[in-house]
């Protein structure tokens, strides 16, 4: 049983860490040529090449983070309204609206992001900033939906009550029960859109055009290229991002939350 | 608490995320749908014609993209279900270190598509890591071709790779489902490994694997990225096929008809799961 037991920490650690591990080692050497199992050499290439290339990379990353956080916050203003009515009202055709707002993850997105991008060029959204928000706010709705959904299904109907009790306007009511109560169900479904419209490639190119940059659309020819090491540091940075995003949302939003929910706000 | 039933407010409450939906994706679909008919062209004269859906299914190139897009759906959803299964069950029975583990599997949900992609790319190369392993340990003598491949195994590889804890996440939530009394009854009643596999860890759960695999199949089938860096040249799945028609060959009336395809095959695929899920349930 503990020999099954190693062998299959050892299969799950080889098929899901080594392609980690290879691009770290990739990063950190000048050349990793076959049929050398490990690079033979230590390099900062990839490091340096970032430092020299440190404006394009900031550019690019800026602009992704931008339309990235823009996403959640527009999927989260669209989402709310519809999940607490989906999540607690009962209506003729719920089942059909459900339908149609999970739509962008049941259909492909390169059937509808084709009409999408002729649609946002006859409304001279093409290219901006807005049409690339819009296309990856659609991609990522259902997600932050879903989120929303069950987050309104776990909360407790009482306290807004109170809060209408107490007198609160529906927008106190929104800013100072809802919304901190639904903050693990709004943290997890702007984690998922954000990892979704941060790591989107052919959304943001297409409607984007190029004129709205993207560290995606800035990775992909280095990852079609032949200089590995660039490809893996690049890939690092990449990487690194939402970890380090995810890390913070932890640390800042995740405490404030258990420290509200001790003392209640 | 049972739910209340929806006020006029309600249902405005529901108009900036259907609106939102209708104005952007409903009219994208609809544009699509027209498109392929010649009308609302953006490259000749729109008029109501079937020339662009003829000139699809007489095109060989289409027909073949269809086909291995299909394949690749097909292969994909299974594979990834093979292989999450057994961990599925596995994880099923706490014990020590499976935190860690599961932590470990869910690595790849937060990789993006291309970058993963890359990882199982430098991999799996020609002159990549696994071939080197198996050279060195003299099990291979000359390196094998697993990516670019004719019949898509890079782009199953790596499918499988990247949507494993997706189909685990699903997979799992539907066995822990099970109780333990009807697996211990089961047991009681002489029912080996196997029995009680077959009849009943997989019916059910089959609700979870119709579910995941279905999901499972429309990523794969509409699948862009991977396909892009790890597929073969020849032939181009449907995703990379209608891109190149829009965006390379200026075909775009064409590559809405590849879209419609698309839209229906999913579909399709949505409502053979219902009967089948439906079939599945009256037996039960």
């Amino acid at each position: 049983m503990k020999l099954r037991w190693v062998a299959l920490v050892a299969l799950l650690l080889l098929i899901f860490f080594l392609p980690l591990l290879a691009v770290l080692l990739g990063a950190f050497s000048p050349r990793w040529v076959f049929p050398d199992l490990l690079p033979r050499e230590l390099s900062f290439r990839g490091v340096l090449f970032l430092r020299s290339n440190s404006r394009a990379v900031i550019r690019a990353l800026g602009s992704s983070l931008r339309y990235s956080l823009a996403s959640v916050v527009t999927a989260f203003l669209l989402c709310l309204g519809p999940a607490e009515v989906l999540a607690r009202y009962r209506f003729r055709g719920r089942l059909a609206v459900e339908a149609l707002l999970l739509s962008p993850v049941l259909i492909p997105a390169i059937t509808w992001a084709l009409g999408l991008s002729v649609v946002l060029i006859r409304v001279g959204l093409a290219d901006t900033f807005p049409g690339v928000v819009i296309v990856l706010t659609a991609a990522s709705y259902p997600y932050m939906l879903r989120a929303l959904i069950a987050g309104f299904q776990q909360l407790p109907r009482d306290y807004r009550a109170c809060a209408v009790n107490l007198g609160a306007s529906p927008l106190r009511q929104t800013l100072l029960v809802t919304i901190p109560m639904l903050m693990p169900a709004i943290v997890a479904g702007g984690t998922v859109v954000f990892l979704v419209a941060f790591s989107d490639y052919f959304l943001v190119f297409l409607v984007g055009g190029g004129a709205v940059q993207s560290f995606t659309g800035y990775l992909f020819p280095y990852l079609s290229a032949a200089d590995y090491t660039i490809g893996s540091t690049l890939t690092l940075l990449f990487l690194l991002v939402p970890m380090t995003l995810f890390g913070l949302i932890e640390l800042t939003v995740g405490r404030w939350h258990r420290r509200w929910g001790q003392t209640g706000g | 608490m049972r739910n209340k039933d929806a006020s006029l407010i309600n249902y405005l409450m529901l108009v900036p995320g259907v609106g939102f939906i209708l104005l952007f994706i409903g009219s994208s679909i609809f544009l699509t749908f027209a498109q392929s008919f010649g009308l609302f062209s953006i490259t000749g004269r729109s008029e109501f014609t079937l020339d662009n859906w003829v000139q699809v299914f007489l095109a060989r190139e289409s027909l073949d993209s269809i086909r291995f897009s299909l394949k690749m759906g097909v292969m994909s959803s299974v594979g990834t279900l093979l292989f999450a299964f057994p961990l599925a069950l596995f994880f099923r029975k706490g014990g020590a270190g499976k935190g860690m583990l599961g932590s470990l599997v869910k690595i790849p949900l937060f990789i993006p598509a291309l970058v993963a992609a890359f990882l199982i790319v430098n991999l799996l190369s020609f002159h990549g890591l696994v071939n080197t392993f198996l050279l060195r340990l003299n099990i291979i003598k000359e390196p094998m071709r697993m990516l670019n491949d004719r019949f898509g195994w890079g782009v199953i590889f790596i499918q499988i790779w990247k949507n494993l804890p997706f189909v685990l996440l699903i997979v799992m939530a539907s066995i822990a489902s099970i109780r333990d009394d009807t697996v211990d009854a089961a047991r009681n009643l002489g029912a080996g490994y196997l029995s009680i596999l077959f009849r009943i860890y997989i019916p059910l759960a089959m609700p979870g694997i119709l579910v995941s695999m279905i999901l499972m199949f429309i990523k794969a089938f509409g699948d862009f990225p991977i396909f892009s860096v790890a597929g073969p040249i020849y032939p181009s799945s449907v995703a990379v096929r209608m891109h190149v028609m829009a965006t390379l060959y200026q075909e775009w009336d064409q590559a809405a008809v590849l879209g419609i395809i698309i839209i229906f095959t999913t579909f399709f695929v949505i409502w053979a799961y219902s009967r089948f899920a439906g079939l599945v349930q009256r037996e039960d």
